[in-house]
């Protein structure tokens, strides 16, 4: 596979601005968008209401496994103020072969089957059977109760491993349990076991994790006066208008997404989610529809974070180096494709963490089951992998009697090294800095105040990618235009999920125009009026949109400074664009205003707007099971390091102490990294404590958030943020993307303190203080024989 | 959703008369925080939603003689301020900061808390520890409860549909050391895994008289009977609380349910029994 090295023009000029000074860049400001959250004026997709506006519901399966035998709609549609009862029949293309909001053609490997609505064979309970609209919400649940379903139960499979064995229940038609299989070949596993002086052996298992965002899935749609859908919806990924166009059998141009700003998506809102219901009930009705889910319905019916069964076997020689790594992981899928082939690939590159291990063995399957779908969530698959390899790599530190820093400094990876895949770093790898300042922060472990409870520290690194996989060949749009009076407008279809998406392009073009943020105007998500951005999902909205509006801001700047040349005699190489006016710093004589050189350039028919493209690095679709080559542009490396206290009486685990060091590349706002690295953090606590969807049998047992336990202020300590800024990223000033790759290595970091703790591994998440207390126990048992 | 009709008396006895004519189809309200989740949840049907929470009968904590009288509206937020509920019902008030959150506790009542009948409700167990009597009203007559009879089953009590809770009453207990403890999933918004309300009256470290209620570790709050009978007149020594947490664990018959085994709950038992007496020893 051959990598094309994009944009020369870009790190040249990232070369030049190094020297100088940035007035934006890098400094600690609140997010355009913090103010409105902070006083309650942002408005988010359920906020939004329509004159004659109608209200949807979603029926859905009560089992996870049946046949439909019969849909009686009769007295639904008899209920006065119900203008819409729809089923399977009355979706134009009800079975779409899906590339889930990507462009490029990709092949069938990484294509699934998207359905809009339950089609004879129910896969999950939860699955969307019918849709209704009415007058109100309590008309149109009143009609979900009126529609009749005719269920016949069928006995499904709801473990991958069944699932995978010959001759189990198909949850599909046709197609067969197996999703994907990938694999990874390096050296020769059994010579390297053999010359292991250590081996650990450990099966881990990780659950299903639901994104939990205050916001659930929502949006309102209409038929507008030029007979084009638009959708308001919150969303990740607006590029789904396509597909929407797709089910409805219209031509794309005649779907319009508007992206609102989020309320948080983390990955669940990546998938389609209210979109094709409401393009099809205001296409029936001919009325604005408003559907958004409730927290139930929300945690029943949107992908979740896969459960992985990761069995690991990691070999080391009585000097600490590691010598062989064999893991096999099985993900469960749940009932439909989504996401799974991409989300296994990322687990699959990861697998072996960023660590240099001569021999590698990695297989990797998916199966569908008939459990709730399960999809992206911030990590994407590097996250479950990385629980089982940091916690392998701290029992071979225990059993060889190292320290956690000392181990991982040994053997991890560092520029010019590569992974198991065959992908060099010929960029800076931070894991082992990042490593020793997380370690250092944490200090000493201090002395227990109490008799029942012991107190652990805890380490792990992570790697994870920002950008999509490379195959994918992504591409990002910016539209920039410079208004008469010295304002700006901005276009791009970013999706805002909160993570400063908008407000950091904005920050960008204040640095390269020297036009102060209040005089930007940024218009984003909305598939007719901005110019294609891609999805936020990835971590790749900074590296690519960031960059694309970068190259947008400097043409312009380009012709301002050619410009201001003419105007001043100067050469343009001389001059500076800062606070408005363009001045050579040498001669400060030599000074025009940026208006008087926007006025001069609209004179002259200079075009003072621009729309730049940017262009990640492209690779082929990988055609073998073997995973070999670059298959991302880059990663992310970081660090954390927790102090934990565990009541060795109940088993339950309190974080007291949390650093997370990360190389960021460089900070485009400051106080919005911090915000990612402590979010991250904390979104992945839950993931190592409390989080559990629990599923028995396909049935959901945590129905709510009653069940479902997220951390609450008072569980969360603070987390003391640490950022190496190497600049070696891809992004724009040498950025790196840390939304994601913030939520990995906590987990095993928790794992990890609380073995140093009470001396138990739990390999079975969320560490629960009932498992935490069982290990414990076990553990006494043992000793004592 | 289903339809509900909603009426709102002005005084307790245009309650006891509303809920009279309605019998079963009546629901009582008050700070709706089990009502509301349950209607979203289906679990409550039809019915007509009578809002006592403007009913100032049923407000306010008062002594009468050696007696605190509470009113059932009253909310954990006012328990955790009254000066009273601190000095005569030491055990009660330490539920409040341990109750939901703020804003919860700022809606949720002490009688909605009982009516519910959780075996998981934090209200409930320190009244079992108090000794404490639900003071129960219809059109007809006014009786009180034992909070150990009130209890019945899971969700069940022993209030009648047209019967109301005008409030709990029990006997000023300042001579008692006073502990609960909850043990939950997280530190607050947690529904109680285990919880133990202890009053101890102690001679030195001598058990003169103990009073032990346990909440989510059977059908109902229940008292350790049999292990208080068996601390009373011992010294609290190391091997006295190791058999007293053995017994305890006999006397929880808690279930196993999708937050907790019932395996691990019996331990949770000793546990909280260990830690209360430790706490009122110290
Ligand atoms: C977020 C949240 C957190 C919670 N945390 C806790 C917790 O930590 N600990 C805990 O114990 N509970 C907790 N609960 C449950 C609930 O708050 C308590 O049970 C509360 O005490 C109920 O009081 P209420 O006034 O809101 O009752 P309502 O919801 O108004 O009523 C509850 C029941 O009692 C009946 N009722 C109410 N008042 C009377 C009366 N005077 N006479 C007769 N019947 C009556 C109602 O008909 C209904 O059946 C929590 C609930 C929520 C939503």
């Amino acid at each position: 596979m051959e990598t094309t090295v994009v944009d020369e023009g870009l790190t040249k000029i990232d070369a030049c601005h190094k020297a100088q000074e940035t007035t934006i860049i890098g400094k600690r400001r609140p997010k355009i968008d913090a103010w409105p959250k902070a006083k309650g004026t942002t408005i988010y997709a359920d906020d939004f209401t329509m004159p004659g506006m109608l209200h949807a519901k979603v029926l859905r399966s009560k089992y996870p496994a049946a046949m439909i035998l019969a849909i009686d709609t009769g007295k639904a549609e008899a209920l006065p103020g119900v203008h819409a009862v729809l089923t399977c029949k009355d979706v134009p293309n009800n079975n779409l072969r899906a590339k889930f909001g990507q462009s490029t053609d990709v092949g069938s490997n990484f294509e699934g089957l998207y359905r809009v609505l339950a089609e004879s064979k129910v896969r999950f309970m939860g699955e969307a059977v019918a849709l209704v609209a009415a007058e109100s919400l309590k008309i149109a649940e009143e009609a979900l109760d009126l529609i009749k379903v005719d269920y016949e139960p069928l006995p499904g499979v709801f473990d991958p491993i069944e699932a995978l064995k010959p001759g189990a229940y198909r949850v599909g038609e046709s197609e067969s349990n197996v999703v994907s299989r990938f694999k990874v070949r390096k050296g020769d596993v059994e010579a390297g076991f053999a010359a292991a002086d250590v081996i650990v052996e450990n099966t881990y298992r990780v659950p299903f994790g639901d994104h939990a965002y205050l916001e659930p899935e929502s949006g309102v749609a209409w038929v507008d006066e030029d007979e084009v859908i638009n959708i308001r919806v919150s969303t990740q990924v607006i590029e789904h208008f396509r597909t929407v166009a797709e089910v409805v059998g219209l031509p794309q141009n005649r779907i319009r997404v508007i992206g609102t700003w989020l309320g948080g998506g983390f990955g669940g809102k990546e998938d389609i989610t209210v979109e094709s219901f409401l393009a099809l009930l205001t296409l029936k009705t001919g009325r604005p529809v408003k559907l958004t889910y409730t927290r139930e319905e929300s945690l029943l019916a949107h992908g979740k974070r896969h459960p992985y069964i990761m069995k690991y076997k990691t070999g080391a020689t009585r000097d600490g180096r590691l010598v062989a790594l064999e893991a096999e992981l099985i993900s469960d899928a749940g009932a439909y494709t989504y996401l799974t082939p991409w989300i296994l690939l990322y687990s699959t590159v990861n697998a072996a963490g960023p660590y240099n291990i001569p021999n590698v063995k990695v297989d990797t399957v998916s199966a569908l089951t008939n459990n709730p779908f399960t999809s992206a969530n911030r990590g994407f698959g590097a996250v479950q992998p990385n629980v089982a390899y940091e916690s392998q790599i701290d029992e071979l530190a225990r059993v060889l009697g190292m320290g956690p820093l000392t181990i991982r400094q040994k053997n991890c990876l560092r520029q010019g090294d590569s992974l198991a895949t065959n992908f060099k770093f010929d960029r800076y790898v931070a894991v082992a800095e990042a490593a020793e300042k997380a370690w250092q922060a944490l200090g000493p472990v201090p002395e227990s105040q109490d008799k029942n409870i012991r107190i652990g520290h805890g380490l792990a690194v992570g790697m994870m990618s920002y950008g999509r996989l490379t195959f994918l060949h992504d591409s990002s749009r910016c539209f920039i235009k410079l208004e008469l009076d010295g304002s700006v407008v901005v276009r791009c279809g970013v999706q805002d999920l909160g993570g400063g998406q908008a407000s950091t392009l904005c920050e960008i073009v204040s640095e390269e125009l020297g036009i102060p943020l209040e005089k930007i105007k940024i218009y984003i998500a909305d598939t007719a009026l901005t110019p294609l951005a891609g999805t936020t999902t990835a971590t790749r909205m900074l590296y690519m949109s960031g960059n694309a509006t970068l190259k947008t801001a400097r043409e312009l700047k380009q012709r301002l400074l050619t410009k201001a040349e003419a105007m001043l005699g100067a050469r343009a190489a001389d001059l500076q664009i800062a606070n408005e006016c363009i001045v050579n710093p040498v001669d400060p004589e030599q000074q025009i205003t940026l208006k008087e050189a926007i006025d001069a350039c609209a004179t002259d028919g200079i075009e003072l707007f621009y729309e730049g493209q940017f262009n990640a690095p492209f690779t082929e679709v990988p055609t073998s099971e073997i995973i070999s080559g670059p298959t991302f542009a880059d990663f992310t490396f970081g660090c954390h390091a927790v102090e934990v206290a565990v009541d060795v009486d109940t088993g339950a685990v309190d974080v007291r102490k949390l650093i997370a060091c990360f190389d960021v590349g460089k900070a485009i706002n400051v106080l919005n990294v911090e915000g990612q690295l402590e979010g991250g953090a904390i979104y992945n606590m839950g993931y190592a404590l409390t989080e559990d969807l629990i599923v028995e049998k396909g049935y959901l047992k945590t129905p709510s958030f009653s069940e479902y336990l997220i951390a609450t202020s008072v569980d969360v300590p603070d987390v003391e943020t640490i950022m190496i800024e190497s600049g070696a990223g891809l992004g724009p000033y040498g950025a790196k993307g840390v939304g994601e790759p913030a939520d990995n290595s906590i987990a095993p970091a928790i794992l990890n303190a609380i073995c140093d703790a009470v001396g138990v591994r739990i390999t079975t998440m969320p560490a629960t203080p009932e498992r935490v207390f069982w290990a414990m126990q076990e553990q006494q048992q043992k000793s004592r024989q | 959703m289903s339809s509900f009709a909603y009426a709102v008396p002005g005084t307790k006895d245009e309650a006891l008369a509303l809920l009279n004519e309605l019998g079963s189809g009546a629901r009582i309200v008050a700070g709706c925080t089990n009502v509301l989740p349950d209607i979203r949840a289906k679990k409550i049907a039809a019915c007509t939603l009578v809002d006592i929470s403007k009913l100032a009968e049923l407000k306010g904590i008062d002594v009468r003689g050696d007696r605190v009288i509470i009113g059932s509206l009253t909310t954990i937020n006012e328990l955790l301020h009254s000066d009273l509920v601190a000095s005569h019902g030491q055990v009660l008030w330490q539920v409040g900061r341990r109750f939901a959150d703020p804003l919860t506790r700022n809606r949720a009542t002490i009688g909605g808390n009982l009516a519910n009948a959780s075996p998981a409700g934090d209200g409930v167990v320190p009244l079992l520890a108090l000794e404490a009597k639900v003071i129960v009203a219809s059109l007809a007559a006014e009786r009180e409860i034992p909070v150990a009879e009130f209890l019945t089953g899971p969700g069940r009590s022993a209030l009648q549909p047209n019967e109301l809770i005008v409030g709990v009453s029990f006997t000023k207990t300042t001579a008692m050391r006073s502990v609960f403890i909850k043990f939950g999933m997280r530190k607050s918004m947690a529904i109680s895994l285990a919880s133990i309300g202890l009053m101890v009256g102690l001679d030195g470290d001598r058990v003169e008289q103990v009073r032990i209620a346990l909440g989510a570790l059977a059908p109902t709050a229940i008292r350790a009977r049999q292990t208080e009978d068996y601390l009373t007149g011992k010294p609290l020594a190391p091997e006295v609380v190791t058999r007293a947490q053995e017994i305890i664990r006999t006397e929880a018959k808690p279930i196993s349910d999708v937050r907790a085994s019932r395996e691990y709950r019996v331990h949770l038992a000793g546990v909280l029994l260990k830690r209360a007496l430790e706490a009122a020893l110290a």
